[in-house]
């Protein structure tokens, strides 16, 4: 007998050491679910909504919005003045703004972080957001080019040279410790809008770089001696002189922030906890004290741990039961579900090239078959009865009511005739009677391949209401390809595709963050369109200095972009479903922009 | 015995080596590269171009060397200790971690779920199954059977959630999800173990209905020794064989986590996230876990191996 048991209790000890490692996070006032995992906390590496949206609670930037209606308000600056041709801006930091180490925030810090965002060794997804600034593209690619030739001079003075190079021809100034001039190559109309942006946030760089805790930098790093390049911790120079970060300086303990939170756990995937900064200078006693992030792979779970009441705020539910949730909702049984209008659009992309990789002719290069496809989509239809939660239906890519003083385009509607006479005028209808479309030769329209992601139901089922309402509506048979991300992210970059779903989600307040995606060149240009009428307009737009006149050729580009060129069919614009009651906290943002700032939530006395 | 053990400590590099080299081989074939995004923004190609370099992403051979060294200890061995002894690198999407903090940090949660799992079923099939096995064929067996049948076949993801339901939302007994304390662990072990328990209780019930029949359990009724004494001294060390063999492979299953337990409790473990590693490209993870899951592997098979012969002593002279 004491043979059988002994294994059993090698078992129950082995359970409660392993248990006993464990190190559970304290209780927060606020706790929420993120809808994806964050990846990093480092600003100028984010790219992802959940990742900013602790980047602001962290860290504060020159502007900041008016969650209410986008307009922008001081934050770290006081105040700013601009010149007369839009060119220069002068902007003034408080001068009670403090790192929570204490150390003063000064332009220095900015103009360092900017940099360090500008950097080819910082491989920052957003790091053409500085290229309006003077010198700063040229400084891009003088660096690369250094980079790439690595034969004059050691690791380390090939960095100084990078330095002396920056501060020679980018016009970004730290005039003095308060006072910060930005130099532009042409007007940048949203630029107060982009300063608030996450990638423009600033580091502090002694923690950033892992200087010697020892070196005295409470009057500002800009006037220590920086130390050697070996005794900084989380940097190193490799031996082309290219600066290698550790990625390990945004970590509880070392990661140092001028913002409303500092950050005092976060595990992998498991929770991060945020507790008030006292040295920022908003800091007020009805803020939250203290904030957990929660991680919830799977949507059910979140929705269920929201309906026990161990999570406040869910940002995204994804649970397929949210249809229902929002039914609720309407009939007035439930007051904690929100539906929301986001900065985004669902669309389906058509590939504008003129075959296909494997060397078939690509029917879609012929823009009037595009228009006949858009003319040819029942979006009601879809937001009605396959995805079911009634989005705004959009004709345009850029959101409607999302940025003051643009009105996007109607774009392309449902109009059969519209359609049928365009494919017939492009060679194609159906000669042979079969309902099927054929060109003058008596081939039938090719099976158009609609490419998905296999990530959510979403996706699949708009594209399978697709394919049935193009074989209805105009006469031509589609197949759907499901793909894992990974597959359908390499297709859909290299052109291997005739239709392929997307999302779009914009990241400052000028419709160029939807259009540039269409410009010929553009990283982001999975369609391959080719428009030099399109690229002419954001040009001209661009060198725009009357913001009126610019928004009229912004919309006369989307016009083009969506009517003419129709590169995109936008399906709707993305709604957000969020849960929170609104009875319990007060603060939560309703702008399609979706930006929430932590600290302006606030918990409401309820009685029990 | 010594033999046994110390052969199959030897093996250990070797079963490794071929793991490590077969993964690299079909890792290195999933399409993409694990520094891109599928959608969204892209970094300019200039960028992309130098995370490749910096990770030995342009080239396999680089990759499969520098890696192996780091991850054998051969490069700590040889004079570069900056990092730990066995070095699986960077996590390559999850940059702010390295595979070793990760699995420091997950491979205990996993392990913990997977022992609670094992330990609940080895109680509830052990148990269920003498009852059905003393008994074959009474109502008591037909209800056993009957559950058993039922925890093979229900789905992880739907016995999880109905628990999280009744245990969390309805009844507020259990917290709904995350991990840290005991009762964070009842719902997941629980669901976890229940199809373990119904294969244990089959084990059990058909070793107890085979020795139950033997000449020595005769020979010990025989000599007048109590049922209890019978079944519980001499009956069951015999009819647990099947399931000690079967508890090495069950165990390392359990431990190394589930993908869907930990997934609908939200347990930080390592089962769901070696599920992302491979579905993201992200070779450093995938070849660290998989490496420490196949030595996982090989030492719970040897635990069994040793178990085993302790159980039975015909082993012992065999061996």
């Amino acid at each position: 007998m004491v043979r059988l048991l002994l294994p059993l209790l090698v078992l129950v000890l082995s359970l409660v050491t392993l248990h006993e490692l464990d190190d559970p996070a304290p209780p927060a006032q606020f706790v929420f679910a993120s809808e994806n995992e964050v990846f990093t906390l480092d600003p100028q590496r984010m790219s992802w909504l959940a990742d900013m949206r602790l980047g602001y609670a962290l860290f504060e930037g020159l502007t900041a919005w008016n969650t209410d209606n986008f307009s922008m308000r001081p934050a770290l600056a006081e105040s700013w003045t601009t010149s007369d041709d839009g060119l220069t801006w002068t902007f003034t930091l408080r001068d009670d703004a403090r790192w929570s180490n204490g150390d003063p925030v000064t332009a220095h810090d900015v103009v360092w972080s900017w940099q360090r965002l500008l950097l080819p060794d910082t491989a920052a997804d957003y790091s053409n957001l500085l290229f309006p600034v003077r010198g700063a593209k040229a400084f891009w690619d003088w660096r690369a080019a250094q980079l790439k030739h690595a034969d004059e001079g050691t690791p380390a003075e090939r960095a100084t040279a990078m330095d002396a190079v920056f501060a020679d021809i980018v016009d970004l100034k730290a005039v003095n410790e308060h006072t910060l001039r930005i130099g532009l190559e042409h007007p940048v109309p949203w630029l107060l809008d982009q300063l608030a942006f996450a990638p423009l946030l600033p580091v502090h760089r002694p923690s950033v770089e892992g200087w010697p805790d020892d070196l005295d930098t409470s009057s500002g790093w800009h006037l220590a001696k920086p130390p050697a390049w070996s005794e900084r911790r989380f940097i190193r120079l490799d031996d082309s002189g290219r600066i290698e970060q550790d990625p390990r300086w945004a970590r509880p303990g070392t990661l140092t922030t001028n913002g409303p939170y500092v950050l005092t756990h976060w595990r992998y995937r498991r929770d991060i906890r945020l507790a008030a900064n006292p040295m920022y200078h908003g800091a007020n006693d009805d803020m939250l004290a203290s904030v957990l992030v929660r991680s919830f792979p799977d949507p059910n779970t979140a929705l269920l741990a929201f309906e026990s009441g161990e999570v406040d705020w869910l940002t995204g539910v994804n649970a397929d039961c949210r249809t229902d949730l929002l039914a609720q909702k309407a009939a007035g049984d439930r007051t904690t579900v929100h539906a929301r209008p986001a900065f985004a659009t669902d669309y389906f992309l058509f590939n504008c090239r003129d075959t296909l990789p494997d060397g078939r002719v690509n029917p879609f290069h012929d823009k009037r078959v595009r228009q006949a496809f858009a003319l040819g989509t029942d979006k009601q239809a879809i937001v009605e009865h396959v995805t079911r939660l009634n989005e705004p239906i959009t004709g345009a890519f850029t959101p409607h009511k999302s940025i003051a003083g643009y009105t996007p385009p109607q774009g392309l509607g449902f109009d059969l005739e519209r359609a049928d006479a365009l494919l017939t005028e492009s060679g194609w209808r159906d000669r042979d009677g079969d309902g099927l479309r054929e060109d003058a030769d008596g081939n039938r329209f090719p099976i158009v391949e609609l490419l998905y992601t296999t990530s959510s139901a979403r996706f699949r089922r708009i594209a399978a209401a697709l394919r049935d309402q193009w074989q209805q509506h105009l006469g031509i048979e589609s197949q759907l390809i499901g793909q894992d991300s990974k597959f359908f992210g390499a297709d859909r970059r290299s052109g291997n595709f005739m239709v392929a779903r997307g999302r779009w989600y914009g990241d400052w307040g000028d419709p160029t963050t939807f259009l540039n995606m269409c410009k010929m060149g553009n990283g982001n240009n999975d369609a391959g369109l080719r428009s030099a009428a399109l690229d002419s307009l954001l040009d001209n737009a661009a060198s725009q200095a009357d913001p009126a006149v610019r928004m009229q050729l912004l919309t006369q580009a989307e016009q083009l972009l969506m009517e003419e060129e129709v590169p995109i069919l936008p399906i709707c614009q993305v709604v957000e479903v969020t849960m929170y009651d609104p009875a319990a906290f007060s603060g939560m943002t309703e702008h399609p922009r979706l930006v929430q700032y932590l600290h302006e939530i606030r918990p409401l006395e309820t009685t029990p | 015995m010594r033999r046994l053990i110390l052969s199959r400590l030897l093996q250990l590099p070797l079963v490794l080596l071929a793991v490590y080299t077969l993964t690299f081989m079909l890792a290195w074939l999933i399409p993409g590269s694990p520094l891109e995004k599928s959608e969204g923004r892209r970094p300019p190609v200039e960028v992309q171009a130098a995370m490749a370099d910096r990770y030995n992403l342009d080239d396999p051979w680089t990759f499969y060397w520098s890696y192996l060294s780091r991850a054998s200890g051969v490069t700590w061995v040889m004079g570069d200790r900056d990092g730990p002894v066995f070095d699986f690198g960077p996590s390559l999407r999850h940059e702010n971690w390295s595979v070793n903090e990760i699995l420091a940090g997950q491979l205990p949660v996993s392990m913990t779920v997977g022992l609670a799992a094992i330990l609940l079923a080895v109680l509830l099939g052990v148990g269920t199954g003498i009852v059905g096995g003393m008994r074959p064929g009474s109502g008591l067996d037909l209800v056993t059977h009957g559950l058993s049948v039922i925890g093979v076949s229900i789905p992880a993801f739907v016995v999880g959630t109905v628990l999280l339901l009744a245990g969390g939302v309805w009844t507020g007994w259990f917290p709904v999800g995350g991990w840290g304390t005991l009762s964070h662990l009842v719902l997941p072990a629980t669901a976890l173990s229940l199809p373990f328990a119904a294969y244990i209780a089959r084990l059990t019930r058909a070793g107890v209905i085979e020795e139950l029949q033997a000449d020595y359990v005769r020979t010990a009724r025989a000599k007048g020794l109590p049922e209890r004494t019978v079944v519980l001294r001499h009956v069951l060390p015999n009819a647990l064989l099947p399931v000690v063999s079967y508890l090495g492979p069950a165990t390392a299953a359990a431990m190394t986590g589930s993908f869907v337990i930990e997934k609908v409790f939200a347990i930080p473990g390592l089962g769901m996230h070696f599920v992302d590693a491979v579905l993201g490209k992200d070779l450093t993870m995938i070849m660290g876990v998989v490496l420490v899951y196949a030595t996982i592997l090989v030492l719970m098979n040897l635990l069994v191996d040793v178990l085993y012969a302790w159980l039975d002593p015909r082993m012992r002279l065999a061996g």
